[in-house]
């Protein structure tokens, strides 16, 4: 036994229990698929949580139609449970990453912020929620800036081309985990004038990513 | 094991309970072992396929599939809502007009919710063509342990032949009957519809004005779309007189009947290319459920006014072989599948709960069931008795 002790197992169970998230922190990985709060409201269909992509006869969600014109703005809402994270712990680190699968320009613009008020079931273009009783936003849209969403944005996102995009939302995770501010997740806009498609939590679950790292206090 | 082995185990438990976490989008169930289901009642009809029931007629109708598709048998409940120790009334379905050589059978079947009225959604093997006189739909007086043809209607060439699939469903007040299956050729590809009847007080289909004395055209709306699947899926969610939820091919689709920009949404659900869905919803919640036949897939979702919203959950069962069938004052969801019934327990919010029952019944294909809150009685069509 003296020799295993002293042999090559222990070293190797030593260094990786060193290198384990147990002691240099975790990392915590939710998908769309564990968001309960999610939905993409739009102008051009004011009632409903899910006006994904608009077709010929309606409304669809094989994808996300992100909209900037005259005709249609639309936002992605989505709120993670980061309740699950575990108590007395420090955020080090937390990403945002969504998969962007249509895009023919390179100049568009994805804006993240925090959304302030509190929203869900039945959630649309005008109504925060519609269940139990309806409560509309500030300014449709969840426009309103202070009420509705944060005064300042998370983040900007420069979509070049199609795939993978993250944004660093450190600061927010650590607002809503330290509950200095309540967790209704981000409102996802275009900045700029035109449409771009992401995957739809709906139809392709698991595009929508966040990771947080933490590390005991 | 030495000491080096279960410091081996001990480090890959750990590393294992620090792995990131990831959460399971499909609620895993756990069997519960229920020794009988004293609320389960069965009924002998061989080939069954639908089922409806009258709780104030104290009725339950069934149609059926192969030789006797163009039979509706209609049992009766005692007091308790027990079957009765009777022969069920075989209602032969029959034939009119020109296509009387024609074989037809039974789709769907419901009852008025206060009327001794029983509405039969019928089809026809018979060429397009040939099918604009074929009556769809046909409403009988059942009373006396007789069967009365009162009523057929809908017909023309937009109601398609040779379906499959056909739910008919009332709204809440009864002025309402949803149908299935119109068609027409729009830029030379067919496009699918649906409508509804509207319906009088006595219970049957109103006319067009002009049309009651000579060649009566019922009154109804329709729409058609892209998104209104062929023969595969089928179920109707009345929520209000402006939106009702229907299944579609891919999910749920509301038809807004009064916001013409968003006339149809559909919220395409994964698993995708499982177009085989059947719909029914919750007697109380805003919360419809979905199943998926011939996969092993359930789906629980919520709305809000007839509007699909928030995220939806999965489980797995075995094989659904039917629409789900919500028995709310037991907090479960029913799923007929071969030779069994599979429950699966809900929360007060209409959520999934880890666990589910099976209560085994003798039927291959498990696809007419019905549940009475009143009577607190879960009703399935066997092949033979016990």
């Amino acid at each position: 036994m003296g020799k295993w002790i002293n042999g090559s197992v222990v070293k190797w169970v030593a260094l990786t229990v060193l290198v384990s998230p147990i002691v240099s922190g975790r990392t915590f990985e939710l998908d769309d698929s564990d968001c309960e709060r999610v939905a993409m409201i739009a102008s051009d269909a004011p009632r409903l949580s899910w006006a994904g992509y608009p077709g010929v006869s309606g409304y669809g969600t094989g994808a996300l139609m992100f909209g900037n014109s005259d005709t249609r703005k639309s936002a992605f809402l989505i709120a993670f449970p980061i309740e699950r994270i575990p108590k007395g712990m420090r955020i080090t680190s937390a990403t945002l990453s969504m998969n962007c699968i249509l895009n023919y320009e390179n100049k568009h613009r994805l804006q993240v912020r925090r959304i302030i008020g509190d929203w869900g079931d039945g959630v649309s273009h005008l109504y925060r929620r519609t269940l139990p009783e309806k409560v509309p936003w500030t300014k449709p849209g969840a426009a309103a800036i202070g009420t509705d969403r944060a005064r300042r944005a998370t983040a900007v996102v420069q979509l070049k081309g199609m795939g993978e995009f993250s944004v660093n939302v450190t600061e927010d995770v650590e607002l809503w985990y330290s509950q200095a501010v309540p967790n209704n997740g981000w409102i996802l806009t275009l900045e700029s004038e035109g449409a771009v498609n992401f995957y739809a939590p709906t139809w392709s679950p698991g595009h929508w990513r966040l990771d947080v790292s933490y590390e005991p206090r | 094991m030495n000491y080096p082995g279960k410091l081996l185990g001990t480090a890959i438990v750990v590393l294992w309970l620090a792995a990131p976490a990831k959460a399971q989008k499909i609620v895993a169930l756990q069997y519960i072992h229920e020794e009988s289901f004293p609320f389960i009642a069965e009924l002998v009809a061989p080939g069954a396929s639908e089922m409806a029931l009258s709780e104030s007629m104290r009725l339950v109708a069934v149609t059926h599939k192969g030789e006797q598709a163009a039979r509706v048998s209609i049992y009766t409940l005692d007091e308790t809502g027990a079957p009765a120790a009777t022969e069920p009334m075989a209602l032969e379905l029959p034939r009119r007009g020109p296509l009387a050589a024609h074989t037809t059978y039974a789709l769907g079947v419901t009852f008025h919710p206060t009327l001794p009225l029983l509405y039969v959604w019928q089809d026809v093997n018979a060429p397009q063509d040939q099918a604009e006189t074929f009556e769809h739909l046909l409403i009988f007086r059942v009373a006396h342990g007789k069967a009365e043809l009162v009523q057929a209607c809908g017909k023309g060439s937009d109601y398609a032949a040779g379906r499959k699939v056909g739910y008919i469903a009332f709204d809440d007040r009864a002025t309402r009957l949803y149908f299935p299956n119109l068609t027409r050729m729009e830029k030379g590809k067919p496009v699918n519809g649906i409508g509804y009847f509207r319906i009088g007080k006595n219970g049957l289909v109103l006319p067009e004005d002009g049309t009651a004395e000579a060649g009566f055209m019922a009154q109804s709306e329709v729409a058609f779309s892209l998104y209104i699947p062929h023969d595969n899926a089928g179920g109707f969610v009345p929520v209000s007189d402006e939106v009702i939820i229907f299944a579609g091919a891919a999910g749920p689709i509301s038809w807004d009947q009064v916001e013409a920009r968003q006339r149809f949404s559909y919220v395409g659900v994964w698993p995708p290319a499982r177009p085989y869905r059947r719909i029914a919803a919750h007697p109380t919640l805003s919360v419809i459920y979905m199943s998926l036949l011939g996969t092993g897939y359930v789906l629980q979702l919520k709305h809000a006014e007839g509007y699909i919203t928030s995220n939806f959950q999965a489980t797995t069962i075995t094989g659904p072989t039917s629409r789900p069938v919500v028995l709310g004052n037991r907090k479960m969801v029913a799923f007929g599948a071969k030779n069994q019934i599979q429950f699966i327990s809900i929360d007060d919010r209409g959520y999934f709960l880890p666990e589910f029952r099976r209560a085994v019944v003798s039927s291959d294909d498990v696809s007419a069931l019905s549940y009475s809150e009143k009577f607190d009685k879960f009703y399935v069509a066997v092949e033979k008795g016990k």
